[in-house]
């Protein structure tokens, strides 16, 4: 009997070992960008696996590899912004600590400028540009500037506590200081930089914990302050860049804002129950127009929203729970879904390229 | 090895080890998972049959040390110098020698150190040990008997500068670096007195301090080497116990008073102060009494006991210091016909109370086991209901802390197949061998998931998991004369499914930091004076998130620790000198992703006894 008992188990250990998940094949990232979606995938803290995406939208193949492929090494930890300026590709890596540089063309590495400063990790979080600089908001209280020929870190200016998203109208550089780590007590302030001398001009009261900064087609600075994740609501506030004085509070909810021609296209996870709505904005009657403009059946944890004005598409990252591999969910500007593409874990941000 | 529901460490097998701390030993159980933060001095916690650290109840000289705060003990915590037998206890209701809510628990990991041996007169031992990456440790022990009288004193202090050179993958590139941060120094030591009133029994009082100061290393992350975080606090400890036997009853009651604090520093947090720091003070006290009787030939044993705990956690962060208050009852039987049978009904009433409310939750928690014995023959089955309060951690920490959570619910089912047999020349050949095929559910699993943002991350009663395996141990000896001979043999296969929601995309996906396969092999051999000892550690491949794609995939490690000692006695004198070459094949590993192990690393251990 025991014998036999053992046969058993022995017998299910080895069938149970043999059950392996193949993994599937990498499609290769391609020699030069074009046709395509690059999508930044966050990661999870601390496991050194944010990713970029490359999407091929001529045969919708999908390798979640791109950055790796093109360096021979990893993108790093958390990875938070993505953005196309001029000929170059801007990685900020707030983990890691890192901004990496890459070619728009081919996606070759051009530079990794390490934001450790004095010991410390700055944690980069969002970057903006401005004629030949770019602007990258660090955690430890300072906008860093990026000279974008030499690629170096030129100069730092002081803002509020703990800056996220930043913007740029009017010659002036709007950043929301989120003073997240002063938890309960964070701040509520956007800072105003006058970027002909790098000196902050001002700080506007907007409210708690400010965190995406958006501009319209005219001009208008739009901040959503995130509240306190309970009684205090997530809000949008409007700046008028001329007087630099909070004009207006909306009373719906909002997480982020994207902007599409003169609208806003304005998307919110309530992460209490666990459902996401994205409504389109006009910026120019200033009115919510449509307040669940694409349908969120399908997306399990809205992430982030891209539009582009060159292939006139919205696009939904879909975090699908968090530590999952996610989803980019496509859809026409009318708010028409197309189609699904499976990416890494946590997509957030995404470049279109013709 | 025993064929029982509680497996058994002894002293002579602990220090060939040269281990540092309790957790160092783990992977010597079966069905025990370690998690390791990175090295020595690291965080170690474990699992077992897929429970979490929260099941397990960590008891050390008959007192459960308190779990209050963060809800796990951190074995790397626990010297193992003054450990005499280390037990992980499935099941044993009938003992008065382990805490009513230790009983109640998942599992019990036991440590019995040299304060509760009788001494005969006079004991003592001294050593010391010291080896790579800045080891030196020293540790004493006395202990002398007066008349009923019997008093004793230990001493251990250890300090590492962990900065161990170590290997990891960035992409296709591979970067070798040294470990930062990673320092320890910490001072443990207790002092017991024993009042005998008859041989059989005794009153037991003891005070245990600890003092730790230790830099957190973290994961390895790319491009980022920064690593700034310290922990430093200390432990106090107050036992009384009062135990003994009659003709028909033992007994044990005893109290416990056990204050542990515990500061977060970092000195690189962004805020407006420019560092981070937080203290928290917890508190526990406990009283219990236990009585079992049994028949006159034993066939018929009962146990009843009862225990209360009160326990409470300060920090700048609460206004009204979290508080609970819990009550224990247990009531079990042995009955020894057709084989051995034991039930055992637990009573746990816990209030909680809490900033916003208060809760009381009431569980009756069933338990039996049933055992035959038969010409070497032997076979286990028992079924355990068991429960986990969420930690205070879990309910108030930050805006992580969720005080809505209820408690973490398993049934464990489990038998064994055992066999044990002495045969050859003079029996000098000894085997036995067990197969233990198990299952265990899960529900109402606590867990940490992101509930505000990516980085604001709270803990939920969302899980469910179910766990089925079979563990397998084989142990062959030799003796003749002064040559003595040992192989041991361990083997977990465990498949943890995730059941938590059906639309998920980890669904049925093995459970994070699960492998399907781990084992050991230990191969002990000793010639007059002389011995030595070779570990073999297998560690299957295992995901480092709950979806089961190739990304997520560890690889697996084997670790060879080779040990050798000497042993001269003179007298009532004895010496020792130890060396191991611990993985020897200098493999870089890690238990967790990113938290990576040093590579191959000497320790000498001198140990006098008399």
């Amino acid at each position: 009997m025991i014998f036999r008992l053992v046969f058993i188990s022995v017998l299910v250990i080895a069938i149970a070992s043999c059950k392996k998940k193949k993994p599937e094949p990498e499609t290769p990232a391609p020699t030069t960008l074009s046709h395509g979606l690059l999508v930044l995938n966050e990661g999870l803290f601390n496991h050194n696996n944010s990713s970029l995406s490359w999407i091929n939208t001529n045969d919708h193949t999908v390798g979640n590899s791109f950055f790796e492929e093109k360096t021979n090494r990893g993108l790093g930890d958390t990875g938070n912004d993505l953005k196309q300026y001029g000929g170059k590709i801007y990685v900020v890596v707030n983990v890691s600590s890192t901004v990496e540089i890459l070619d728009a063309t081919t996606g070759a590495s051009l530079q990794q400028i390490s934001m450790v400063y004095n010991g410390t990790p700055k944690q980069p979080r969002s970057i903006a540009f401005y004629g030949s600089k770019a602007y990258v908001t660090c955690y430890d209280g300072f906008v860093d500037v990026i000279d974008t020929l030499s690629l170096s870190v030129t100069q730092r200016i002081a803002v509020g506590s703990n800056p996220e998203g930043l913007a740029v109208s009017n010659g002036k550089l709007y950043v929301a200081n989120s003073g997240g780590l002063n938890y309960p007590n964070v701040d509520s302030t956007v800072s105003v930089v006058d970027l002909s001398t790098n000196v902050e001009l001002q700080r506007i009261t907007v409210g708690n914990n400010p965190g995406g900064v958006c501009v319209d087609s005219e001009g208008d600075v739009y901040v959503i302050s995130r509240g306190n994740y309970s009684n205090i609501p997530s809000r949008m506030h409007r700046i008028n860049p001329v007087t630099d004085t909070k004009e207006f509070t909306f009373s719906f909810d909002a997480g982020g804002m994207t902007r599409m021609n003169d609208k806003l296209l304005i998307s919110y996870y309530d992460y209490n129950t666990s459902t996401s709505q994205i409504g389109l904005f006009d910026a120019l009657t200033e009115q919510l127009s449509i307040p669940n403009y694409i349908s969120m059946s399908g997306i399990t944890t809205l992430y982030g929203v891209t539009y582009s004005s060159v292939t006139d598409k919205i696009y939904c990252a879909d975090a699908n729970s968090f530590s999952n591999t996610g989803f980019l969910h496509l859809f026409s500007s009318a708010g028409v879904f197309e189609r699904t593409y499976n990416v890494g874990l946590n997509p957030s941000k995404v470049l279109v390229f013709d | 090895m025993s064929l029982q529901s509680t497996l058994v460490i002894k002293k002579v097998r602990i220090q060939r080890r040269l281990a540092t701390d309790v957790g160092q030993l783990m992977s010597l159980f079966t069905g025990v998972q370690m998690k390791s933060y990175g090295g020595l001095g690291g965080m170690k916690t474990i699992t077992f049959r897929s429970l979490g650290a929260g099941h397990i109840s960590v008891v050390s000289d008959h007192f459960a040390l308190s779990q209050t705060q963060s809800g796990q003990a951190d074995l790397g915590q626990i010297p193992v110098d003054f450990i005499t037998k280390l037990e992980l206890v499935g099941y044993n209701p009938l003992s008065v020698n382990y805490p009513i809510q230790s009983k109640l628990a998942g599992q019990i990991i036991a440590m019995e150190t040299r304060h509760v041996q009788k001494t005969d007169s006079f004991s003592a031992n001294i050593g010391t040990q010291f080896g790579s990456f800045g080891q030196l440790d020293g540790h004493a022990f006395l202990s002398k008997r007066l008349s009923k009288w019997q008093f004793a004193g230990s001493l251990k202090g250890r300090r590492f500068d962990g900065n161990y050179p170590f290997s990891y993958l960035n992409g296709q590139t591979s970067t070798k670096t040294t470990r930062t941060n990673g320092d320890l120094v910490d001072v443990y030591g207790t002092a017991s007195v024993s009042y005998f009133f008859s041989p059989l029994q005794k009153l037991h009082a003891s005070y245990s301090g600890a003092y730790y100061d230790k830099g957190l290393p973290g994961a390895v992350v790319f491009y980022n080497e920064t690593a700034n975080q310290r922990l430093f606090g200390n432990n106090h400890l107050f036992t009384l116990r009062h135990s003994g036997s009659g003709k028909r009853l033992i007994y044990s009651s005893g109290a416990s008073f056990q204050q542990s604090e515990l500061n977060y520093v970092d000195s690189n947090y962004l805020n407006a102060a420019g560092f981070l720091h937080s203290r928290f003070v917890s508190q526990e006290s406990t009283g219990q009494t236990q009585w079992r009787y049994h028949s006159n030939n034993d066939s018929l044993s009962i146990l009843v006991g009862t225990g209360i705990r009160y326990e409470r956690l300060f920090s700048e962060t609460f206004t009204t210091p979290p508080t609970r208050f819990s009550t224990d009852v247990i009531a079990a039987v042995q009955w020894l016909w057709k084989g051995d049978f034991s039930a055992q009904l637990g009573l746990q009433d816990i209030q909680d109370l809490r900033p916003t409310q208060s809760k009381r939750t009431t569980v009756l928690l069933p338990s039996f086991e049933w055992k035959i014995f038969k010409k070497g023959f032997s076979f286990i089955a028992g079924y355990r209901y068991t429960v986990r309060q969420p930690s205070f951690n879990e309910l108030y920490y930050n805006q992580v802390g969720n005080d809505k959570l209820v408690p973490e619910k398993a049934q464990l089912a489990y038998t064994t197949f055992g066999y044990y047999r002495n045969f050859g020349n003079q029996s000098r050949w000894s085997y036995q061998g067990a197969l233990q095929p198990f299952y265990v559910h899960a529900i109402d699993k606590i867990l940490a998931i992101p509930t505000k943002n990516l980085f604001i991350w709270s803990i939920q009663n969302i899980g469910k998991s179910d766990a089925y395996g079979t563990e397998v141990r084989q142990f062959i000896s030799y003796n003749k004369n002064r040559f003595t001979t040992s192989l041991r043999l361990q083997y977990t296969f465990q498949y943890t499914l995730d059941l938590s929601d059906p639309k998920s995309s980890t669904y049925r996906d093995v459970l994070s930091y699960s492998p399907l396969h781990a084992g050991t092999a230990e191969l002990d051999v000793e010639i007059n004076h002389w011995g030595t000892s070779l570990l073999l550690t297998y560690q299957g491949e295992r995901y480092a998130l709950n979806q089961n794609i190739p990304t997520n995939l560890l690889d697996d490690f084997i670790l060879l620790d080779l040990s050798f000692f000497y042993k001269a006695t003179w007298r009532e004198h004895q010496f020792t000198a130890r060396i191991a070459i611990n993985n020897l094949t200098n493999n870089y590993y890690s238990y967790i992703r990113y938290f990576v192990m040093p590579g191959t690393n000497l320790a000498f251990r001198l140990s006098y006894d008399f």
